[in-house]
């Protein structure tokens, strides 16, 4: 690590806030990033993420199935895309709360 | 000696009352919320009353809140989301009271059943949903559709990101109810451990005291992963990405 050229506190916000600045873009820019600080045991979450999925799939397609009696094919279909719901939506959820640096979300149109 | 750790869940009518055949009795449950309004109520308005420039305890904390909250929006949803910053401040607000009120033994914890998160995942979802169409028209239905996907794995990814997308208020309420109900379902085990092994119930003793700790922990964070999730739901109502 290179020596700090300049040891003196008195001006350390600005500097600091210029080193942001440079390193993160102007504050302004990076307010519509989902950034979350820190982790919260983020196994447990992602587990509820895709039985959130798979069982919210499920759920729909027995609904629809007993809606338009066709039973069972809504309720296969719904589940496996379900299931895969539930990885994307784990997925995001990894993405956003587990690895903050790495959101890789656009400016909104 | 018995050992019901899930009594601690369980509701009864304090006021019992039914309008056409509905129950719409006064529970525990909803005493707690009561009391959790009127917490909060009493909070904002005594830390508010002075207006000092030098703020007192209770003007901080109060101060403290708000920041934290409006920070939390402004961080998350962009500044168009502080017209919502009334509705993220309540339920954050809500939650945090009840999840902490929740600590207090002998007390209740509405946060521990799936239909009081259910019913406000749902609300915070059909709220967020309407926003997006009112805001973007029929172009909302864009947000369906993922950017730069070959046209014909559309009719695949259109389903999986509408599922995706109801699911939401699923993951959402589970999230909250099962942090909550599982912690202190923990708790009450360990707890009656203490007192089923004599001299020994030290370990489940200290067991419990570090769960106590952690459970705080866990009602401060489920409270602020619930109000992230909301303001991440309404960036993508408003910005659409």
């Amino acid at each position: 690590m290179p020596e700090d050229p300049d040891p003196n506190f008195d001006d350390f916000d600005a500097r600091l806030r210029k080193v942001r600045e440079t390193h993160d873009g102007p504050a302004e820019d990076h307010a519509d990033r989902g950034k979350v600080r820190g982790r919260f045991g983020p196994g447990i979450q992602v587990g509820i993420e895709l039985l959130a999925g798979v069982a919210g799939g499920a759920l729909m397609g027995w609904g629809l199935d007993q809606w338009l009696d066709t039973t069972p094919w809504f309720f296969l279909l719904l589940f496996f895309l379900g299931a895969a719901a539930g990885m994307l939506n784990a997925w995001r959820y990894l993405r956003r709360f587990a690895s903050p640096e790495q959101t890789g979300s656009k400016p909104p149109d | 000696m018995e050992i019901e750790p899930l009594h601690q869940f369980e509701i009864w009518p304090i006021i019992e009352l039914t309008v056409e055949r509905v129950d719409v009795s006064f529970t525990n449950s909803s005493l707690w919320m009561a009391i959790a309004v009127a917490c909060v109520y009493y909070l904002i308005m005594a830390g508010t009353r002075h207006h000092a420039l030098i703020p007192g305890r209770l003007q901080s904390i109060v101060e403290l809140c708000y920041e934290f909250v409006a920070s939390l929006l402004r961080d998350n949803a962009g500044k168009e989301g502080m017209r919502f910053f009334p509705l993220i401040f309540t339920l954050f607000m809500f939650i945090l009271f009840g999840n902490m009120l929740g600590m207090i033994p002998g007390s209740f914890t509405f946060t521990s059943h799936i239909i009081v998160t259910f019913f406000m995942a749902v609300c915070v979802w059909i709220g967020v949903t309407a926003l997006g169409f009112w805001i973007h028209g029929v172009r909302f239905f864009k947000f369906f559709v993922p950017e730069g996907a070959p046209g014909a794995m559309l009719p695949l990814l259109v389903p999986i990101e509408l599922i995706s997308y109801c699911v939401r208020p699923i993951s959402l309420s589970v999230r909250l109810f099962v942090n909550m109900m599982g912690g202190h379902t923990m708790m009450k085990v360990f707890a009656a451990f203490v007192a089923a092994l004599g001299v020994f119930g030290v370990a489940p003793l200290l067991v419990v005291v570090a769960l106590t700790g952690f459970e705080f922990a866990v009602a401060f964070l489920q409270a602020y992963v619930f109000t992230v999730l909301t303001c991440i739901y309404l960036n993508d109502a408003i910005h659409m990405h």
